[in-house]
This record gives structure tokens, C-alpha cells and sequence, in this order.
């Protein structure tokens, strides 16, 4: 049952679901209005992260600013990624630290920030996914979304709740995946020797899709498993959630 | 101890590629963090010791001087002499001072990172002054010429055939057809080497895990018994520590001692924790009749009232690198210094300036696993990120990563322009990898180097939406 | 400026900066190290009784490879370490602490046994001491230095001998320092010069990350307790 009045959630697209994969949007925004949200997408670039996490914070806070306006009139901000949505809620309030007009506005915004599936269970109460998509899979947790963002067996719970998906945990799923933003390109070689033993993981599963509820963390893994070639789809979980079985897989052609 | 910590990249490189290295890292990232969390599930109250012993820590930080204070006083009443040193080569003439009136020969030590921190063997054997590790890591490591890969375990990248190879070469006189293929074979001779040294060391040099501020003692922590033979049996006995080792009351060293070998190697405690206080009393029948401390300052103090600060709550439990990713990928010797794994990345820029350390707090994903297993729950993630800030703000980052963020930048400060420039370069780029995946990218050697780059699906979502709202 | 000023000097500045109140401070410090606070203390003790607690410490000593039993009297001791002794083999020489209650044991009654007190020798294979406390959260004795016990007993020998007294055997480290300071305090004594906690045999990994046991200190740790449980309590 849709409440009577509905929370007005701005959605966080983030860049990567923004410029990559526009699908994971459209899955976010499915979930939240069946969630009984009204989805609003203010015009939005980016939170910032990849300035804060390498030091500039002049930049990142001249971005956290214009998202700051951006979202101001939402009752929720919920972005399809714990990294993204970690930096709004753990991140912006640091950045204003010695601005106390616009660290209170940042404090109130990351009050009012969740990751995705933590916002549709924990906050709207929504126990069950929509029906479309049918698979053995299994999660990688991303680290800010575990960390930063207390997601954890919430997007289990979900993908539990479809009938057609059977979830296999694999060994270390809380590991970090070796993405880490721009850690991935500054130490190449550490990045890879990460993302092969995430692999291995994932492989020993003998799982047919891949899982995670970060594109970055998704696209780091995918673009591994295919270099290796391994034969294992990669979606974001909001995919599968959402019922969306016909999308391809990261990283796949079309059709 | 000169740092290396520039080279990191080449280091870690090696180490990737090092067999012998990968096997006992292997299976150090399942053994430690095993133990720990076996012992924090059979401890209910450890979530609770945790938060106690930060407010403890950060209590004893915004009071280090009148703590410090009480402590030295403490100690002259037991008998015993403070030295302060405020930076390392001040710390290594102190002792080497104390060596040379007491005509020291032989020097036994127990285990201690500071004595890394201030090079302090090569110091002692320049002025004539045989100083042999006790700890058998610390051991193997000094006949090795090596330092320590951890701040717990110093010899865990070495194999037993490494070890027994290192003994046949220096150990000499004894029969060089001896078995040594088992380890307990090399624990034994190790054991028959250092006994002697107990016995004849003029001088006992031990590390410090905590200090006792009402009480005026030193703490060490041991499972082999080398530090309590170090200092029991040597006519004096020399504490070398850092400022902030200090805590109030034996009541808070307890609270202490709950969390730290339960998050270091997962036990509840080790074979022997000794509390020092002072020299021998006239009717004791043994212990060393000189106690001295010395107080090591070295960019500690510094840290103090900044950002950093918390890192000065750390109790050197090794717990954040047992359970580090990029630790576990490259071992303790390619961070280049003392302290390594996240603690290392937090800590060393401090201590041996942020451009030769630069890469230590870069070369971590800020998963987060270290500050969520820290017994004193230090920051670290943040403390790294601040160190980034001031690399970015003394203009050491390099200028790929300068000029790559203000180009973005120009953009992503721009919504509109970043709209309209984005929308059209995801079209070309998925309509360029139409494939699904690009195996090479100019100017992202970094990425697709190892791995294929997922083509974008060709529009962006702010647009695709614009259109369906109002298509 | 001397360098004991110089630091304290910096660290008073930085406390200051970071707005410190200069006029409690003192006052703050010198309360809290009068009164600290009580920290959480393990759940696993509380509500035990004294054969809990003995049930409690012999499962933990033994968990980290120490050897317990039981004698009903002082008298038994020295039955009990020469039995012990004779078991692994090993010869009967003993060095004890000079501890008027290990002096008072009847050690004659097992004659072969080689009986000298005092500190440990080079060549000492046993040393024999008794503890202020057995704790049982962790199977911890603590061993103070004193007159009556010489350190070196703990470390030099290979094998270890712990004869305590059933009623020395407490929940905490805390209720063991309780103790402590009332013991120091009927001797008119302050700290001891050494206070020895010792958990089970001395061991290593530092090879390969393979627990050994026997590195430098003692081998073999055996806890011989002495006496019934009282009914009272138990």
C-alpha cells in the first residue's frame, strides 16, 4: 500500500549510472515508486568524491555545494550506490567543518541520505522485489556501502523475496574489490592482484551472475572476469530487483 | 631507520610477483583474522572494552603532559631515571650514553618498533656494541640484515628453509650436518644461541606497550619470554617508548590488555604480561639494579591538537593490517618504513615527512576494514585522507592527478556543460564499443592494462529521463 | 631549552590551542588517577562460585597448554611435583621461591626430590614459585617480585611449577590487583619492582606463523592446587 502521502526522494543518479548505465537509474526509480515514492531527478554532475578522496577539497566543495541546493527540497536523498550516498552522508559535514551555516544545510541533507536498498527496507518497509529476473547469483558487498552505509542483508533480503533467484554467498564477500575510486589507476598492479582473488571467489561459486550494489565495484569485477574469461554476468542488484531480465549485462553488447 | 617508503610502487611490484611471499601471505590473511574474530565472539563485552579504551586514550592525549609528568615522578620514586628525546638521534645517544659509562659489551633486546624507528643497532654496533635481537623474528631478521614486514609478526614473509638457510650460514660452530628442516629444529637452536646472551648481556633493552602513569611502570607483552630475560637478568634494564604508550592507572593498562592480544594475534591474552616498576629492591633476590626509560618524541608531539591526533591512541596491535586488503597484497616491506599496513599509511607521514610517504595513504581503497577491526577505534581511513589533503595542499601530488581533477573539475562545476559534453561522449563511446567492452583505452593504460573497460550503455540517464518526461 | 621542556612544553601549547582548562586540568588528572573509572569486566565470571571459578580458571589454563591438578593438602605437594617430574622423565631437582609457605611445605616427605630456594641458576631445570592469583577469565597467574620470589624462577628454567593455593583463585586482573595492593600495603611496600602475569607455557610463531610451543621462557607450566573448596562459598 502506497502511503497517503508520499516521501518526495530525489534520486542521486550518480556519474557512472549517469554516463554507463542509465538502466540502474531506471531500476532505482522503478523500486522507489513502487516503494510509494515520488522520484524526482534534480539536475545534478557529481558529489565530489573523486576530489575529496585525492585532497582537493576546494573542488569537492564547490560540488558539494551545488548538490547541496540541488537536493534541498527532497524528503530523502537515495542514490543506487554506498559510495556515492557515503560521501553525502559521512563526507559532506567534514567538508564544511569550519562553515557552520553550510555545515548545518550538509548535516541535514546527510541526515536524509540513504544508499538504495537500505532506504526501500529499512525506511519504506518494502519486502519484496519485483518478479522478472531468474538466476543462481551471488553479492559482492561494496566497502562504503557495508562501512559507511550499513547495507548489509538488506539487498539479501530482497533477492530472497524473488522466486526465480537463488543466492550463493562466496568466500569473503565483504573484501574489498580493488576499484577504490582512483586507487584502481594510480596502483594498477595492487588494483589487479585485488580484483583476480575477487574473482576467484566469485568463480568458485559456480554462480551465473555477479551482484553489487556499486557500478564502480561492478565494472572493476566485470572487466576483470571478462579479461579472464570468465563466462559470469555482472548486474547491479537494483537490476534484478527491479525485475529487469532484459538489459545486458555490464560490459555486454546489446541483444 | 632510513625509509624507502618513495619507492612504493617498484616495492609493491616485487612483492606481487615474490613466491615466497605470496604463500605466507597467503596464509596469514586467513590465520590472524580467524583468531581475532574467534576471540572477540567468545568476549560479549569487547564492543563496550573498545569504546572504553578510546575514551581512555583520547582522555590521556588531552592531558600527555601532566600524565607524563606523573609518570616520571613515579618512576624516581621506584628508583628509576626518565631520559627525554625529541627525535630519534637524541634517543640513540641517549643510550648509547648509558652503554658506554656502564662499559657495556653485550646488549640483549626485546622486541621494539622504536628501537626500528631510531635505527638504534646500527648505532650501537658503530660504537663497538654487540646488541642481538631476542625475539626469534627480530633474530632471524638480524642475521637477515632485514627489517620487519609486521609490527607483530616481524618475520612472517620468510619460509622455514629461508630460516634454516640463514642459520647454517652464521651459526658456524655447530655440526653443519645438524637437522633443521623442522621448525621446532630452529626454534631449539635459536634457543640454545640466545641463552647465552641472556646470561651475558651487560644491558637489557626492551620496547614498552603501555606505561602507568600512577604507578611509574613499564608494560611488555610477550609469548616467548624473551623480554621478561632481557630485563630480569641484565644489570640494567632500558626502556625505550614513545610519549604517547602512557595511560592512567593500572585500572585503565588493564582495560588495555583485554583488547590488545585478542586483536592482535586473536589470543586472550599472551604467555606473559610484565609490569616493570623500577630497579631491584635492597632484599629482592634478582631483577636489574638501573631502570631507565627513555621517552621518544619524534613527531608525536606534533600530531597533537590536529586532525591526526587519533592516530596517537594506536596500541600497536597489528590488527589493521591483518585485516588489510593492499597489505595483505603486498606485505610489510613495501611501505619502505618502520610501521606498515594502515597504521604505517596514517602514522608514517608524520614521522618521516608526507613526501617521502606520500604513497602510503594513497595506496589504500578506504574499505574501511582497518578502522572496523581497530581496538581503539582510530579513524584511519579519515586520518589517510587528511594526509592526502595535505599532499594535495603542499603541491606533492603528482601532476597527472593535479591536471586530471581540474579538468574534471571544469566540467562537473558546470551542470549544464557537463550535461551536454557528457551526453555526447557517451554516444561516441558506445557507439564506439559497441562490442560491449573496450580491451584499450588511450590514457587508461592503469585499467585496461588488466582489465576490459565496460562500454557505456551510449546515453546518459539524465538525459534518457529528460525525454521521457517530457517525450 | 632542555628537551623534557621542549616536549612538555609543545604538548601543553597544543592543549591549549584545542582549549584545555588550565585551572582544572591538574585538578581533573589528579582525580581521575585517585578514582578511575570501572571499566566492563568480562561477563564470563560474574555470578560464579568458588568452584565455579576454579572449574573457570582450569579450563582456561588449560586451553592455552598449561597442566592443572589438584591436591587436598600442602603435605601432598611434594608428591605431586616429583610425581609429575618422574612422569615426563625428568630428573628431581628443584629450585623453589623463597616463600615462607613454600618453605613450609614438607618437601622431605618425597626424599629424592633435590630441593634448593633462591633465584634460578644458569643450569636450573625447575623453578617452583607460588602466585598472589589465579585468574580466571583468562587462566592468568600473577606473579609479584618481593623478597619471597625471585622472577628469573618464571623464565630461566625449562619447566615451571605453580603451587597455589585454591583461595588464591579470583574472577579478574582486577580482583588480582585488589589483592595486590592490599598485600603491599600490610608489607608497607608500594609497587612491586616486577608483576608477572604468566598464561600457559611460553611459545612462538614467528616461524611460518606455526604456533611452538617452548621459546625462550618455560616449556612446561603445571599449576598444583592446594586445598578444598570452601564449603561456605562453594
Amino acid at each position: 500500500m502506497p502511503p497517503a502521502n508520499p516521501p518526495k526522494v530525489g534520486l542521486l543518479v550518480t556519474c557512472l549510472v549517469d554516463l554507463f548505465r542509465p538502466s540502474v537509474g531506471f531500476a532505482a526509480v522503478t523500486l522507489l515508486e513502487r516503494a510509494g515514492c515520488r522520484v524526482t531527478v534534480p539536475s545534478q554532475s557529481c558529489c565530489g568524491q573523486p576530489a575529496w578522496n585525492n585532497g582537493d577539497r576546494t573542488t569537492a566543495e564547490a560540488l558539494a555545494r551545488t548538490m547541496i541546493q540541488a537536493f534541498e527540497g527532497c524528503d530523502y536523498v537515495v542514490a543506487p550506490s554506498g559510495s556515492c550516498s557515503g560521501m553525502l552522508r559521512k563526507h559532506y559535514p567534514e567538508l564544511f567543518r569550519d562553515d557552520p551555516a553550510w555545515a548545518a544545510r550538509a548535516t541535514a541533507l546527510a541526515d536524509r541520505t540513504w544508499e538504495l536498498t537500505r532506504f526501500l527496507t529499512d525506511i519504506m518497509g518494502m519486502d519484496t522485489a519485483i518478479p522478472g529476473f531468474a538466476g543462481t547469483v551471488t553479492y559482492h558487498d561494496s566497502c562504503s556501502g557495508l562501512r559507511e552505509m550499513g547495507v548489509k542483508e538488506q539487498p539479501r533480503r530482497l533477492l530472497a523475496s524473488l522466486p526465480g533467484v537463488d543466492l550463493t554467498e562466496m568466500q569473503g564477500a565483504d573484501v574489498c574489490c580493488g576499484f577504490g575510486g582512483t586507487f584502481c589507476v594510480k596502483y594498477p598492479d595492487i588494483s589487479t592482484h585485488m580484483v583476480t582473488e575477487k574473482v576467484e571467489a566469485i568463480v568458485a561459486t559456480g554462480a551465473d551472475t555477479l551482484l553489487a550494489g556499486d557500478l564502480g565495484c561492478l565494472m572493476n569485477m566485470a572487466g576483470r572476469l571478462s579479461r579472464l574469461g570468465h563466462d559470469i554476468d555482472v548486474r547491479h542488484v537494483a537490476e534484478v530487483l527491479a525485475g529487469d531480465p532484459d538489459t545486458a549485462p555490464i560490459g555486454r553488447a546489446e541483444g | 631507520m632510513q625509509p624507502h617508503s618513495a619507492d612504493f610502487p617498484a616495492r609493491a611490484a616485487d612483492a606481487l610477483t615474490d613466491p615466497d611471499l605470496r604463500r605466507a601471505l597467503t596464509k596469514f590473511k586467513t590465520g590472524f583474522p580467524v583468531n581475532r574474530a574467534r576471540a572477540v565472539a567468545n568476549l560479549p563485552e569487547f564492543e563496550a572494552l573498545r569504546d572504553a579504551a578510546k575514551a581512555v586514550k583520547d582522555h590521556t592525549l588531552s592531558h600527555l603532559d601532566h600524565y607524563l609528568e606523573a609518570f616520571e615522578a613515579r618512576v624516581r620514586d621506584s628508583g628509576g631515571h626518565v631520559h627525554w628525546a625529541r627525535d630519534a638521534a637524541e634517543a640513540r645517544s641517549i643510550i648509547l650514553r648509558l652503554a658506554t659509562e656502564r662499559d657495556a659489551r653485550l646488549i640483549a633486546k626485546g622486541k621494539s618498533m622504536v628501537s626500528e624507528e631510531i635505527g638504534l643497532n646500527a648505532a650501537l654496533e658503530a660504537a663497538g656494541i654487540k646488541a642481538v635481537e631476542t625475539d626469534l623474528g627480530e633474530y632471524i631478521l638480524q642475521i637477515r640484515g632485514e627489517v620487519p614486514s609486521h609490527i607483530v609478526a616481524p618475520a612472517l614473509h620468510l619460509s622455514k628453509e629461508q630460516v634454516a638457510a640463514d642459520f647454517r650460514r652464521t651459526h658456524t660452530h655447530l655440526p653443519p650436518d645438524r637437522p633443521l628442516d623442522q621448525p621446532t629444529d630452529l626454534l631449539a637452536e635459536a634457543r640454545g644461541e640466545l641463552r647465552d646472551v641472556f646470561l651475558n648481556a651487560d644491558i637489557g633493552i626492551t620496547g614498552a606497550n603501555f606505561l602507568v602513569a600512577e604507578t611509574g611502570s613499564t608494560i611488555i607483552v610477550t609469548n616467548e619470554g624473551n623480554g621478561d630475560l632481557t630485563q630480569t637478568l641484565s644489570r640494567c634494564h632500558i626502556v625505550l617508548t614513545g610519549i604517547e604508550k602512557v595511560v592512567p592507572t593500572l585500572a585503565d593498562a588493564t582495560l588495555m590488555l583485554r583488547l590488545l592480544a585478542r586483536s592482535a594475534t586473536g589470543q586472550e591474552i599472551t604467555a606473559y604480561t610484565t609490569f616493570s616498576t623500577g630497579p631491584r629492591r635492597a632484599d629482592d633476590p634478582d631483577g636489574p639494579r638501573e631502570f631507565h626509560v627513555v621517552l621518544l618524541d619524534n613527531g608525536r608531539s606534533a600530531l597533537l591538537g590536529t586532525e591526526m591526533q587519533e592516530v596517537l591512541r594506536c596500541i600497536r596491535c597489528g590488527a589493521c593490517m591483518n585485516h588489510c586488503p593492499v597489505y595483505h597484497a603486498v606485505g610489510g616491506h613495501a611501505y619502505g618504513w618502520v610501521y606498515p599496513g594502515p597504521i604505517g599509511a596514517a602514522l608514517d607521514p608524520a614521522l618521516i615527512g608526507v613526501k617521502e610517504a606520500r604513497h602510503l595513504p594513497n595506496a589504500s581503497t578506504f574499505c574501511g576494514k582497518c578502522e572496523s577491526v581497530c581496538p581503539v577505534k582510530i579513524p584511519l581511513p579519515k586520518i589517510m585522507h587528511r594526509w592526502r589533503e595535505v599532499e594535495f595542499e603542499r603541491r606533492l601530488s603528482p601532476p597527472s592527478v593535479r591536471q586530471g581533477l581540474w579538468a574534471w573539475a571544469l566540467f562537473a562545476k558546470r551542470p549544464r556543460l557537463y550535461r551536454l559534453v557528457t551526453a555526447i561522449a557517451m554516444r561516441v563511446m558506445g557507439w564506439m564499443g559497441k562490442e560491449g567492452a573496450f580491451k584499450s583505452l588511450p590514457l587508461a593504460g592503469g585499467w585496461t592494462g588488466t582489465r576490459d573497460f565496460p562500454a557505456p550503455q551510449g546515453r546518459t540517464f539524465q538525459s534518457l529521463y529528460k525525454d521521457r518526461r517530457h517525450g | 631549552m632542555d628537551s623534557r621542556s621542549a616536549i612538555l612544553g609543545r604538548i601543553l601549547a597544543a592543549a591549549q590551542a584545542g582549549g584545555r582548562d588550565e585551572g582544572r586540568a591538574a585538578a581533573d588528572v589528579a582525580a581521575r588517577l585517585a578514582s578511575p573509572p570501572a571499566h566492563p569486566t568480562p561477563g564470563r565470571v560474574k555470578g560464579l562460585t568458588a568452584l565455579g571459578l576454579i572449574e573457570l580458571f582450569t579450563k582456561m589454563a588449560t586451553a592455552v597448554g598449561a597442566g592443572v591438578e589438584r591436591v587436598a593438602d600442602p603435605a601432598r605437594v611434594p608428591h605431586a611435583v616429583a610425581d609429575y617430574l618422574s612422569g615426563l622423565g625428568h630428573g628431581l631437582q628443584v629450585r623453589i621461591a623463597p616463600d615462607p609457605w613454600l618453605r613450609a611445605i614438607p618437601w622431605d616427605r618425597r626424599p629424592s626430590l633435590s630441593v634448593a630456594f633462591g633465584r634460578a641458576q644458569a643450569g636450573d631445570q625447575v623453578g617452583v614459585t607460588t602466585a598472589l592469583a589465579g585468574v580466571a577469565e583468562t587462566g592468568t597467574l600473577v606473579i609479584p617480585s618481593g623478597s619471597d620470589q625471585a622472577t628469573s624462577l618464571l623464565f630461566l628454567p625449562r619447566i615451571h611449577i605453580v603451587i597455589l593455593p585454591l583461595h588464591h583463585i579470583v574472577g579478574t586482573y582486577e580482583e588480582a590487583w585488589h589483592g595486590l595492593a592490599i598485600r603491599q600495603q600490610a608489607r608497607g611496600l608500594g609497587m612491586p619492582r616486577s608483576v608477572n602475569m604468566v598464561t600457559g607455557p611460553s611459545r612462538t610463531a614467528d616461524i611460518e606463523q606455526t604456533s611452538l610451543p617452548h621459546a625462550h621462557g618455560p616449556g612446561r607450566v603445571q599449576i598444583i592446587l592446594v586445598g578444598e573448596p570452601d564449603p561456605a562459598t562453594a
